[in-house]
């Protein structure tokens, strides 16, 4: 008797100092469909936001432009710009290999495609 | 998972091991109950209401706000699935005394109450709620409308030193909801303990037309309790009780809870009969800490802009009495408390739109309190006695209230940022009398009427003082706090008629009026005055005192002698409130999407907002096989609501029939089980009180169709 009490006693305090892992989730930033190259920001896992200027050999490359973890609920940021008449980059975020949310250039060249938002829960 | 699998296990090696247990609760001594704050009400001239733990564990659900409902005209205010907001005969928030323990107070994180003090107790952890109406409880602190009191599970002591189990696994279909909870408590003649675990993992409720509402959270929480006692009674205890949540979600908010972490730690010493003049002597100190981090992450608007609020609330008090008794009929109680509250938090926004500056996504940060900081330091005396068929009860209290904080700025908007209140003028002193008369005529042993009078006096809370552009009120407006806010005043009276015949059952009827002065409402700024900071609302209301207002009601119950295997409950409850001289804002009609002021008018007479309607319950049961097999149905009639506040744009609220039905299997002293079925017919109906969801007209609607079944092991 004395053991089944100090077993349910022990998962006791087991069970109540468990606290669940936060999940871990695998984000992408990818840019396709770009004539010839475009400027990107993006956010990085740390937060900060990098500027770069990338080139592209014809629409059908896909570039992988940066892969991070994070948790649900963090924020994620890309902001691509493309002047070239004709060329109408589109924008994926990826998340756990999944297409989470997806934006396209209009006619107006110079207005950035912005994919943002928060990870899932 | 983890932590329910482990939870499975616990209680299946418990379950299995039930033939071999042979121990009795025959040896248990009841260890003397805290005297010097033991609820004495029952004799006094003041409306209770309690619900106990044995009534709890027969119920379905994952909040205690959805248990208080069941008291008459006691409601709650639905936000989401869980951390319901209680009013009391019409009166909520700051106008209700709510605490744990007798004496502990929790200043919540949220701003729009999403975690009221409810909210940080589990309803397992829970040994008895008493609801105490009306302002006359003064020895529980500043008592404007009434006392609302959760008191956690109180060991028992044995002769010898022995630990007992409890346990109880809960499920219920509609959302997936399931409960764990675990009490390890034992000790002896000088020693007590107890620890509690408990779980919660609930989903998204239906309502009765099918609809999803996002209304899914998690919980866990645990306590600690020990205490030791010395000869004569003098005993000493410490208390712990951590709680948290995640992902708690409140479609009537424009924020869900993310994370809450509570901790609430208690000493309390106090002991009986010292002397002959002596009856008890107690003291309490505590402290509560509230980390509470809400966002609208999961809201469409966070597309543009992330905004997560980050709120500490501390609460540091306590208290201490002494009891004096004279010819062993004069009852006197002298007391102080002292309660230090302070709040700090922040929002941060971040515009995920807009392009990156200086390598960094564009964010700014406001201020929802600025160090706000909350003084009230309480004396009272209560004197009790009885002469021949008459009871007389009285008590003062006097209080002394201040408060402060950093001016309040709008931080973010500016260089530098534009101060709305300066420092000159966040302070504030107070000093609050309250006091009530109360006389019982005991016509027989059976029949009594009393007469209570009181006048109870709040000081403005945290909110109504500091709160910095939020849209808080039941109004879609930002709120702007005003740190010069005369207290409120409620007068009341109550009539109470008790009848007890022993063979039929027991009557008892209320009936209440009370006299508001100074009530704080918001009242409108125009927007040359201030703008709103959160977009969407028709513009910034600053609290005000404003006219007066009346509360009336009623309140009945009966009830069946528990002797009979037949047994039967009926309550009726209602209450009608009117304010006076009440300004309203005209809307533009021709703009209903964009609504805009256009104007302003006074109500000589308007329907405070958010008052219940005519409400009363049935219920039947009937206990077979010696108490071992309880079948039990009831029936809940709700009105419409058509008093509504043209103020604050309140719509019409139909009215509805509920009908449920349990039944309950007391297997042996070790196990019970209870099984039922809420809302049997699927109803698809709102409480009046219930929020509307945000960005939308439409009512949050309360669960459909709910089975549940709890299974419960004491060892």
């Amino acid at each position: 008797m004395k053991a089944i009490k100090i077993i349910i006693f022990l998962a006791a305090i087991t069970l109540i100092s468990c606290s669940k892992n936060e999940e871990v989730k695998t984000v992408k930033y990818m840019v396709t469909n770009s004539l010839s190259g475009f400027n990107v920001s993006y956010s990085k896992e740390d937060g900060s936001v990098v500027t770069e200027h990338i080139t592209t050999a014809s629409p059908s490359d896909k570039k992988n432009l940066y892969s991070f973890t994070a948790k649900s609920g963090d924020v994620f940021y890309i902001s691509v710009t493309d002047t070239a008449t004709y060329s109408f980059p589109q924008v994926y975020v990826f998340v756990d290999n999944k297409v989470f949310k997806q934006n396209a250039r209009t006619d107006n060249k110079m207005m950035p495609v912005v994919v943002s938002g928060t990870i899932p829960f | 998972m983890h932590r329910n699998s482990l939870l499975v296990f616990t209680l299946i090696v418990l379950f299995s091991s039930l033939g071999a247990l042979s121990q009795t609760l025959s040896d248990t001594v009841m260890l003397k109950p805290a005297v010097i704050f033991e609820n004495s009400f029952k004799k006094m001239p003041v409306v209770t209401g309690t619900i106990k733990s044995s009534e709890i564990d027969k119920l379905a659900s994952g909040d205690i706000g959805y248990i208080l409902r069941t008291i008459p005209n006691v409601s709650a205010i639905r936000k989401g699935g869980t951390n319901l907001d209680p009013v009391v005969r019409g009166f909520k928030y700051s106008q209700i005394n709510t605490q744990i323990n007798n004496g502990i107070h929790i200043e919540g994180g949220c701003p729009n109450r999403m975690d009221p003090t409810s909210s940080h107790i589990d309803i397992n952890d829970i040994g008895k709620i008493e609801v105490l109406k009306g302002p006359y409880s003064l020895r529980y602190g500043p008592n404007f409308g009434g006392v609302i009191n959760y008191l956690t599970i109180q060991p028992v002591g044995y002769k010898k030193f022995e630990t007992h189990v409890r346990g109880l696994l809960s499920y219920e279909s509609n959302g997936g909801g399931a409960k764990q909870h675990i009490t390890v408590d034992g000790g002896n003649n000088n020693f007590y303990y107890i620890f509690t675990g408990n779980n919660l993992n609930y989903g998204n409720y239906k309502d009765g037309d099918g609809n999803i509402i996002k209304s899914s959270f998690n919980k866990y929480s645990y306590s600690g309790k020990a205490g030791y006692v010395l000869h004569n009674n003098h005993r000493f205890e410490l208390s712990y009780l951590g709680s948290n949540s995640s992902n708690v979600l409140f479609p009537a908010l424009p924020m869900d809870e993310r994370s809450d972490n509570t901790k609430i730690m208690a000493v309390d010493y106090n002991c009986g009969n010292i002397g002959k003049n002596i009856n008890l002597i107690g003291a309490k100190i505590y402290r509560t800490d509230v980390h509470h981090i809400m966002d609208n992450k999961l809201r469409s608007n966070s597309d543009t802009v992330v905004a997560v609020s980050d709120v500490h609330a501390i609460n540091t008090g306590g208290k201490a009495e002494i009891g004096l008794k004279f010819k062993e009929k004069f009852f006197l109680i002298v007391g102080g408390d002292y309660l230090n509250t302070y709040k700090d938090g922040t929002r941060t926004k971040t515009m995920i739109m807009q392009p990156p500056k200086d390598n960094n996504i564009p964010s700014k940060l406001e201020k929802l309190w600025n160090n706000a900081c909350l003084n009230n330091t309480g004396i009272y005396s209560e004197f009790r006695t009885s002469v021949r068929n008459w009871d007389l009860l009285a008590t003062i209290r006097c209080d002394l209230n201040s408060a402060k904080c950093d001016p309040i700025v709008l931080k973010g908007t500016g260089t530098p940022p534009p101060t709305l209140i300066n420092d000159s003028n966040t302070s504030s002193n107070y000093t609050n009398f309250s006091f009530n008369l109360g006389v019982t005529k005991n016509f027989n042993d059976n029949i009594s009427l009393s007469l209570t009078i009181g006048r109870g006096m709040r000081s403005p809370n945290m909110t109504e003082r500091f709160i910095i552009l939020l849209p808080v009120g039941y109004d879609n407006y930002d709120y702007l706090g005003n740190p010069q806010l005369k207290p409120e005043i409620n007068n009341e009276a109550d009539l109470i008629f008790k009848y007890n015949i022993e063979k039929v059952g027991s009557f008892e009827l209320t009936g209440f009026y009370s006299y508001v002065q100074d009530f704080i409402m918001g009242m409108y700024l125009p927007a040359s005055v201030q703008k709103p900071l959160t977009q969407g609302v028709l513009g910034v209301k600053q609290y005000e005192n404003t006219n007066s207002a009346t509360f009336t009601g009623f309140e009945f119950a009966y009830a069946t002698p528990t002797k009979y295997k037949f047994g039967a409950t009926l309550t009726a409850a209602y209450t009608y409130a009117t304010g006076t001289n009440i300004t309203m804002q005209i809307l533009d009609p021709t703009k209903i999407v964009s609504q805009q002021v256009i104007g302003e008018q006074v109500l000589s007479n308007d329907a405070m907002p958010e008052i219940p309607p005519f409400e009363a319950n049935i219920g039947i049961y009937y206990k077979f096989f010696k108490n071992k097999l309880i079948p039990k149905v009831s029936y809940r009639l709700v009105l419409a609501q058509n008093h509504i506040s043209q103020a604050f744009y309140e719509s019409k609220t139909p009215g509805f029939n509920i009908f449920n039905a349990s039944i309950t299997y007391n297997l042996n002293k070790y196990f019970s089980v209870t099984g039922g079925c809420n809302n049997i017919f699927n109803v698809y109906y709102y409480e009046h009180l219930n929020r509307r969801i945000v960005g939308t007209t439409t009512n949050l609607y309360e669960p459909g169709r709910n089975l549940f079944v709890n299974l419960i092991f004491n060892i």
